[in-house]
């Protein structure tokens, strides 16, 4: 196995033998994410969508690619103070650069703009820190793309990193690199280009002065240049801010700008950069094999089999995976929380053999993934990146920046969920809203927080089609346009739902209202079915059974996953007369870890992938799964109606009559939730309303308040088809949800126990 | 308006309940039950109103399940049980209770009256409990809200409370004592007085002792004084100026002013509303006003009644939060500053003369009541006098004016219900039941107020949004973790009784909830009863954890399971010194109390489903059917459960 590089290490905070795991992984050359860092001796933002750099040798580098902007070069680790997936909400990750940085740069362009001047155009903001304990501070900080930057990725050559970015439409390969004694330098190859280009150098602490090609500030920073026609410039008043102004040039430009504190570095020659944009030696060059776990109880209407993880890896990382898609029949490429990308093979054989690679990692918590024309996509709080092998060693060489045009706030919570394409190749994701670390209420709103997005397939046009979301978890795009996401219960958000509107019912607003975004007067949407913690207290993806699949369902039916009860539900829609409501029936499957991502393999079987990374019931910390149909009886109801006086429940097997036509069989409640500014709801009485009681639960929390009304099933009726009964509910109405379960037998005496719960609006004829 | 006081505490118990018929011998007593339970030791009385030995109980009324099941019940005890529903005969048992089990029986979802037999052993002890099980959910004792009675409660036991808690036998006292079980109220204290000079105000005293009623709705200080004449007004005076010679050390400054919004913050997150409307506030029979707390206390003393409210008055309603000085200081500041604002009539009383009041005080036996003062021989008629005498038309209990007698503050009904009392005769007051004392003390010291009992949310629940405007001003007051307390319905099951006993004692140490704003408050004086009969109300015998002893392969599999390789139970849940690993909005109690604290059966019933104990849980449930989605332990729930239990002895 290739090591050249070493793991990001811990700087302070704990003794080595008691280092947790996300500091004994290797993450990678490449570390995207969002970090603090130490600036004139305050700790501040470095860097919200930053990319950290291990030069080898202990040396880090820290890139902005919203500004473009080479923040702070310096020698030490990281001070892990949080990130989610190490389980910490609040804080960020700080490079730990306090003591040995080489320089530091203050906010803004690393570049200027067409005037040359380096000030940063973008308005500061207003935003919340966070301590160890949870205690709030705020400081003040500008986010989002420079106008005159266009960040398009990075390529990964062995160990060294390129970024590749535009400047004023003018290509530039940049990559740092570890010099000699101390020295570190910054390579340059920028394209020829008809106007000036001016180079943010450093900030340093005291002025700058400017002779022969060579800068020096009297703190001790020396800088030089070597290749191109460039100009030192000291600026402001004291001259603390050095910049390097390029002269227009009909040819390429190669430039190495090299740092050294207390003495003058060595001239490094610019070395051309396009070579390693090419594809260079792979970093983890071993596999990991495993053995599937393949199911032989054929007992129930599906089976479930396990897809091995590579969990122990030479890597050391945590593997929780949050997003997959097919490459081809046999290989399938998960991405994980922590920011790898793995490939998995051999799906298509007996699975004695799977074989995982190490395809990329350092990406900025990926909870989405899709396969586009074989190219991997791969959705980050930062951006969607399209990973390409250039040499075929099955290690990412390209990370190609595809869109990064949503703005990212330092808060913890702000997942980017899923990925999804529909049937004309736009895609689809969802990004959460920034909850405060004890779950209620939200730090400052950005304008892409709790909202769906539909972006184009070329990437050139983002659409919000959905606001109002909190903690969506996933989401999911039907075969007609249909939008559809989970949510959470939280500020504004009574309980766990589904969401759902069909392509031309966009934008719609969801209800959170701090994250309500530019649909200031629209309704609130109600969703498709709420549902009681005990069903979902947090939701995953949904998923449409494809045509043609062979999988015990129908094809065009909708699954919702739950992550927090490990479970997948049938989805049972009974709207009518426009008016959309339905519900949901649990389908018998067992699975090892939550249920968050959904997709059927070409072969008809369902893969179903989750994790644990907050509050679920998941047996295990990531599962892997292949769901397949067994050809037994589903013994579950396939179609819902909302009568007049009741429901009518289709089932797929013809049903012992006496059972069926015997109320005793069937329970019902209904109840209401309080949809208000306290998190989640109580449960509320819809046959005797307490007024009282849902006032007060928008000024309190209401959840100990638990009035359902248990409704007595008047008459229960099986039907001349011998599968639909039909049951009259005492006091039949509207609820926000409603529960009626069954204990029935079919004709060979199997027994049919369940429990449907749905959303009642409007009662059919 | 203490009468809807009593029927608002009864309305949250008595939500779930079986009459309860009891016989000894010739002798019978009905009572309310939540539950059929009981715990009768050697020489104990069944009830109050029956003598010690052998007894049968009949609890009966209706059984209430949500939908149809096939139910399995067993029993836990000792004596003679029968079983029947619907009319049928489902378990017959005698001797050690639990070793035989019912026939599964469908029931139908709905009301199946219910009837269990039961007699004790001969010797007049018994315990009995009773359980069932289904095919989804392992054997566990039938909770309380599965039960459904018409029954009222009989009056004479809330007469026999009255009696006690009025103090009356102080006065009427026994020729030959209450025995060597007396009613455990009859042995508590009034407030004690000598230092009442250095901590309470002469005018609030003057018409406090005028009229203990106008000041107090709830008050058991009977009015003494005749405040309507010259001479009544005083002799209150008079008895005020005595008690202000009373002093024990300097009074201390008044707290700063400038106090006052940190106290008002944490009248808010302690919870004060369960127990206190608000001052100025609208009155609220269910709770105590705090309009006079300015006029009572003398500003320097009331931080030191606060930081231990039982120093004087061991048997005070108000409990101890163990506030530190400095929010003592604050709260202090906050009342004085909130009551001292509300502008009423205050009448004025003549100068007082302490030497004629120390004499009054001798004519009306204070001293009877409040220990410590100088004790004369009592006028009143003694206790088996009064039990000769019709209570309607003679005595205190009466609504007929009696100069001689002290004006009791009681309702209509009350005083009915000592009129049924005074019927059954003093033997009761011999008898100390702990079950009924727990019963009646989870009513009077307000244990509902904060906590939810039987599907019951608590008082606090609905009250609590009146103070929140006293933390208004706070940043980020919002964003806290669930701030939900503990329910009451399994606590005698759930907790060693040794626990229990801690967490009212003010032990309890580190406290299992530190992330609640709120802390449970000290009941000392009767920590050590409660804790044993909140065990017997469950049938439980009131015991402690045995010496750990973890199964060594058992205890490594638990602590895989709650581990990150297994559940990831210690992501919500800390180990010791260990932090729980990523508790986002909610977190779980620290294992290392688990031990100290958990008894096993209840264990067994929170694990299997979490949401079936306390509705609305966060805490994931891992179980469906009795399995699991683990492989460990042939993927058997409760064998993994029982792992964990055994990781839970000694958790590393």
């Amino acid at each position: 196995m290739h090591r050249t590089f070493v793991a990001l290490a811990l700087s302070a905070a704990l003794p080595a033998a008691a280092a947790p795991w996300y500091e004994k992984m290797q993450i990678g050359p490449a570390w995207s994410g969002s970090f603090a860092g130490t600036f004139d001796g305050e700790e501040r933002l470095a860097a919200v969508k930053g990319i950290l750099v291990d030069l080898g040798d202990g040396q880090r580098a820290l890139f902005d690619t919203e500004t473009l902007s080479l923040v702070t070069a310096y020698r030490g680790g990281v001070h892990w103070r949080g990130t989610p997936w190490t389980g910490h909400h609040g804080q960020l990750v700080q490079v730990a650069n306090e003591k040995d940085a080489l320089f530091t740069n203050r906010p803004g362009p690393g570049w200027a703009d067409a005037a040359g001047s380096l000030a940063d155009p973008r308005p500061p903001v207003k935003l919340v820190t966070y301590t160890a304990k949870r205690e709030q501070g705020e400081t003040s900080a500008a986010c989002g793309n420079i106008p005159q930057a266009q960040f398009k990725g990075h390529f990964r050559h062995g160990s060294r990193i390129v970024f590749d970015y535009q400047v004023h439409g003018t290509r530039v390969l940049e990559s740092p690199q570890a010099g000699p004694d101390g020295t570190f330098v910054r390579h340059f190859e920028i394209a020829p280009h008809d106007k000036a280009l001016t180079l943010l150098v450093a900030d340093d602490s005291a002025p700058f002065e400017v002779a022969d090609g060579r800068a020096k500030s009297s703190a001790g920073l020396h800088v030089n240049a070597s290749g191109g026609q460039a100009t030192f410039a000291a600026i402001g008043e004291p001259a603390t801010r050095l910049s390097l102004q390029l002269a227009p040039s009909t040819t390429t430009t190669h430039l190495a700008l090299a740092y050294r504190r207390g003495a003058e570095p060595a001239t490094i020659a610019p070395t051309p950069l396009a070579p390693l944009t090419l594809g260079g030696e792979g970093i983890w060059k071993e596999s990991v094999t495993t053995q599937g776990q393949v199911a032989t109880d054929k007992s129930g209407p599906w089976v479930t089999d396990t897809v091995t993880l590579p969990a122990d890896n030479p890597w050391k990382s945590n593997l929780r995976f949050g997003g997959f898609d097919f490459l081809d029949e046999d290989r399938a490429a998960l991405c994980s929380w922590n920011g790898d990308v793995w490939i998995v093979s051999g799906l298509k054989g007996d699975w004695s053999k799977l074989t995982w690679k190490r395809h990329a990692s350092g990406l900025f918590e990926a909870l989405g993934l899709k396969v586009v024309d074989g190219v991997i996509h791969v959705h980050g709080r930062d951006q969607i990146t399209k990973l390409h092998d250039l040499n075929g060693d099955g290690e990412a060489d390209r990370y190609e920046c595809f869109f990064n045009g949503v703005a990212v706030s330092p808060n913890f919570h702000e997942f980017a969920f899923d990925l999804q394409t529909d049937a004309a190749g736009d895609f689809y994701f969802s990004k959460a809203a920034p909850v405060r670390p004890g779950g209620r209420n939200f730090d400052t709103i950005f304008p892409h927080h709790g909202t769906v997005m539909k972006l184009s397939k070329d990437g050139s046009k983002l659409e919000v089609v959905a606001t109002g979301l909190r903690a969506p978890g996933g989401l999911g795009v039907g075969p007609n346009g249909e939008i559809t996401t989970g949510e959470n219960e939280g500020t504004n958000q009574p309980c766990c739902k589904i969401n759902y509107i069909t392509k031309d019912q966009r934008p719609a607003f969801f209800g959170t209202e701090a994250s309500r975004q530019q649909l200031t007067d629209a309704p609130y949407t109600e969703p498709l079915c709420y549902l009681p913690m005990d069903v979902d207290n947090s939701s995953g993806s949904q998923v449409w059974v494809p045509q043609g699949a062979k999988f015990g369902l129908q094809p065009g039916e909708m699954l919702h996953l739950s992550y927090g009860q490990s479970s997948i539900y049938r989805v049972l829609p009974a709207s009518s007369g426009g008016t959309l409501q339905g519900g949901v029936v649990k389908l018998p499957i067992q699975l090892a870890s939550s249920a968050m991502r959904a997709r059927f393999h070409p072969d008809g079987s369902m893969y179903v992938l989750g994790f644990r990374g907050w509050q679920t019931n998941a047996a295990s910390e990531c599962a892997f799964h292949r769901v397949r149909p067994t050809g037994a009886p589903t013994l579950l109801p396939d179609r819902l109606e909302i009568t007049a006086r009741g429901v009518r429940l289709h089932f797929e097997s013809e049903l012992d009559e006496e059972l069926a036509s015997d109320p005793e069989s069937y329970t019902a409640q209904r109840w209401d939730y309080v949809r208000g500014p306290q998190y989640g709801s109580g449960e509320f009485s819809v046959d005797h309303p307490d007024a009282e009681a849902r006032k007060q639960a928008l000024e309190k929390e209401s959840q100990s308040h638990r009035k359902r009304d248990n409704v007595t099933i008047t008459a229960a009726r099986l039907l001349d088809d011998g599968k639909t009964v039909e049951l009259e509910l005492e006091g039949h109405k509207p609820s926000m949800q409603l529960k009626v379960t069954w204990d029935l037998e079919d004709l060979d005496g199997e027994v049919l126990e369940g429990a449907l719960h749905a959303t009642v609006r409007k009662l059919g004829p | 308006m203490r009468a809807l006081l009593l029927l608002v505490l009864l309305g949250g118990i008595a939500h779930a309940e079986l009459a309860a018929s009891f016989a000894s011998g010739a002798e019978k007593d009905q009572r309310v039950d939540r539950l059929p339970a009981l715990l009768v030791l050697p020489g104990e009385a069944p009830t109050p109103f029956l003598p010690p030995g052998e007894f049968t109980t009949t609890w009966s009324g209706t059984l209430v399940l949500p939908a149809r099941q096939r139910l399995v019940f067993s029993f836990e005890g000792e004596g003679e049980a029968i079983l029947s529903i619907g009319g049928e005969e489902l378990l017959n048992e005698s001797g050690a209770l639990g070793q035989a089990r019912s026939k599964s029986t469908r029931l139908k979802r709905g009301e199946h009256p219910i009837e269990i037999r039961y007699r004790s052993k001969p010797d007049g002890s018994g315990r009995f409990r009773l359980f069932w099980e289904e095919r989804s959910f392992p054997r566990q004792s039938v909770p309380p809200t599965a039960f459904k009675a018409d029954v009222a409660p009989d009056p004479a036991r809330q007469g026999r409370q009255l009696f006690a808690r009025h103090h009356c036998a102080k006065c009427h006292l026994p020729a030959d004592g209450f025995g060597p079980a007396p009613m455990a109220e009859l042995l508590e204290l009034a407030p004690l007085l000598p230092a009442t000079g250095s901590r309470l105000n002469e005018d609030w005293l003057a018409r406090w002792i005028a009229d203990p009623a106008a000041l107090r709705p709830q008050t058991r200080m009977p009015a003494l004084v005749d405040a309507s004449t010259p001479e009544g007004r005083q002799q209150a005076a008079d008895l005020a100026a005595w008690l202000m010679t009373m002093k024990l050390g300097d009074t201390p400054p008044a707290p700063d002013p400038a106090l006052a919004p940190k106290g008002g913050e944490h009248f808010h997150r302690l919870g004060c509303a369960a127990c206190h409307s608000l001052p100025g506030g609208p009155p609220d029979p269910a709770r105590l006003s705090l309009d006079g707390v300015a006029d009572k206390f003398q500003p320097g003393a009331l931080a030191a009644f606060l930081k231990k409210p039982d120093a004087w008055y061991p048997h005070t309603g108000m409990p101890d939060f163990a506030l530190s000085d400095a929010e003592a200081n604050e709260i202090a500041a906050w009342l004085l500053d909130a009551s001292g604002k509300i502008e009423r009539k205050r009448e004025a009383f003549p100068k007082g003369d302490p030497a004629k009041g120390a004499t009054h005080a001798a004519q009306l036996h204070c001293g009877s009541c409040h220990a410590g003062l100088p004790l004369y021989p009592a006028a009143a008629p003694p206790l088996d006098a009064i039990f000769a005498k019709d209570w309607s038309s003679h005595g205190c209990a009466s609504n007929i004016s009696n100069k001689n007698s002290p004006r009791l503050a009681l309702s209509a009904d009350e005083r009915a219900a000592l009129l049924a009392f005074s019927k059954k005769g003093r033997a009761s007051l011999t008898r100390h039941v702990p079950a009924e004392w727990t019963s009646a003390k989870l009513e009077s010291q307000n244990c509902t107020a904060c906590h939810a009992l039987d599907g019951q949310a608590s008082l606090l629940d609905r009250v609590h949004p009146e103070s929140r405007s006293l933390v208004g001003h706070v940043a980020g007051e919002d964003e806290k973790l669930d701030q939900t307390r503990p329910h009451l319905t399994f606590i005698g099951e759930m907790l060693h009784a040794s626990a229990i006993e801690a967490m009212l004692d003010g032990s309890a140490s580190p406290r299992p909830r530190p992330w609640l704003d709120m802390r449970m408050p000290a009941f000392r004086a009767d920590a050590g009863p409660l804790a044993q009969g909140l065990a017997r109300l469950h049938g439980v015998v009131p015991g402690k954890p045995d010496a750990p002893a973890p199964h060594s392969a058992l205890a490594a599999t638990g602590k895989s399971l709650v581990g990150p390789d297994g559940f990831g139970c210690t992501t919500c849940h800390g180990v010791g010194p260990l932090k729980p690993t990523a508790a986002f909005e909610v977190q779980g109690i620290n294992f290392a109390l688990s031990h100290s604290r958990l008894r096993r059966e209840w264990y067994d019933r929170w694990m299997d489903h979490p949401a079936a104990v306390t509705p609305g849980s966060k805490m994931p449930r891992y179980s469906e059917k009795g399995k699991s989605q683990r492989p460990e332990l042939d993927g058997d729930a409760a064998k993994q459960f029982d792992a964990i239990w055994h990781y839970l002895q000694k958790p590393e």
